[in-house]
């Protein structure tokens, strides 16, 4: 039987639960979000936690930076893969912490929301070296954008499955969405249907809430609207990114179809893809040590 | 509650069988899945511009 919509003010009550942090935490996720934070305090936060600090040191000896040097502490780290670089992993490592789960199901769920996430991460990443962003934001930006799918995901799976039933499988007796619809727009459609939302205004309540900046929260907020006045070109970057990385087949899943790139987007980076064949393979070969080295 | 794939993954019924991931070594094997992924995109510049360069990508993979 289908639930009723949700509503924005259930939302935020299921939300204030799941996404709580302790206040150190908390305090760690805005220093790893800052533009420049102050390199000590950075070090020093990231060493309280004992959890995030174990698993940025252990991408940072990864393949995935493959440095001659073992990296033995987070200042090391700093000194070698870079502040920028060290603040990314270790954002990815706090959010998917935040979000672990012991049930089998969920956390089967989880990961193939990490590995989508991953791949619009390292595509993001390496498009940013081409459009002059700064590549370590570009890659938290895409980890985080669809974060706000994860939350819905989490808070009732089952309200969850009913979406992906209405934006794609057609019956006799369901409202379907229709189909001649741009796949991304179907799923949106489909989310505000069943949910009274999408997931990109829970990606906005969830950057308010862990006062995220304004970068991260445009681009978890304005990912599908690019035509909106506040999207600016890294929303437009992780926009596109999202469209590669399922037009790549890195998740190699049978029924993957590629989102439609909307122009403005595509027009207001305007990169060069003269090498677009470099590019691609090296995106290949990032996001299989992204994947390894940053999801247990 | 059974694994879900997420981001705009589509369920089809079950006799449409999707062709094999991009890692097989028949080129038309190769241009049948870029048509699966590309399937319902609309045909902007920048959706035609990927697709070409997306197939250009693969089949350079096979030589």
């Amino acid at each position: 039987m289908t639930k009723p919509p949700m509503g924005l003010e259930e939302l935020a009550r299921h939300m204030s639960k799941l996404v709580a942090m302790s206040p150190v935490r908390l305090r760690l996720l805005q220093c790893l979000t800052e533009e420049s934070p102050d390199s000590a305090t950075l070090t020093e936060l990231v060493e309280s936690d004992s959890v995030i600090a174990a698993r940025t040191l252990r991408v940072a000896n990864s393949p995935f930076f493959g440095l001659a040097h073992e990296v033995v502490s987070i200042s090391h780290a700093v000194s070698l893969v870079g502040q920028r670089s060290l603040q990314a992993m270790a954002l990815a490592a706090a959010v998917m912490e935040q979000f672990k789960s012991s049930d089998p199901a969920l956390h089967a769920s989880h990961q193939a929301h990490w590995r989508h996430s991953v791949a619009v991460a390292v595509c993001s990443q390496a498009l940013a070296r081409k459009a002059r962003l700064p590549p370590e934001a570009a890659f938290s930006a895409g980890l985080l954008s669809h974060l706000g799918q994860l939350v819905m995901l989490t808070i009732d799976p089952v309200r969850y499955d009913q979406v992906q039933e209405l934006a794609f499988q057609p019956s006799a007796t369901a409202d379907v969405v229709n189909p001649s619809v741009p796949v991304a727009q179907r799923l949106l459609e489909a989310e505000r249907t069943v949910w009274g939302f999408d997931h990109c205004e829970v990606g906005e309540q969830l950057a308010r809430l862990w006062s995220l900046p304004a970068m991260l929260r445009r681009c978890m907020s304005l990912h599908h609207q690019c035509n909106d006045p506040q999207a600016d070109a890294m929303v437009w970057l992780v926009h596109v990114s999202h469209a590669l990385a399922h037009a790549l087949d890195l998740l190699q899943e049978p029924h993957d179809q590629v989102p439609d790139i909307q122009v403005a987007a595509w027009d207001g980076l305007g990169l060069d893809w003269s090498d677009s064949s470099t590019l691609f393979s090296e995106i290949e070969a990032r996001y299989q040590l992204a994947c390894q080295q940053l999801m247990n | 509650m059974k694994p879900t794939a997420v981001g705009p993954v589509g369920f089809v019924p079950v006799e449409v069988h999707p062709p094999p991931a991009c890692s097989a070594s028949d080129p038309a094997v190769v241009l049948q899945r870029i048509d699966w992924l590309f399937r319902g995109t609309t045909e902007t510049r920048p959706m035609q511009q990927l697709r070409e360069m997306l197939l250009r990508y693969r089949l350079e993979k096979l030589r």
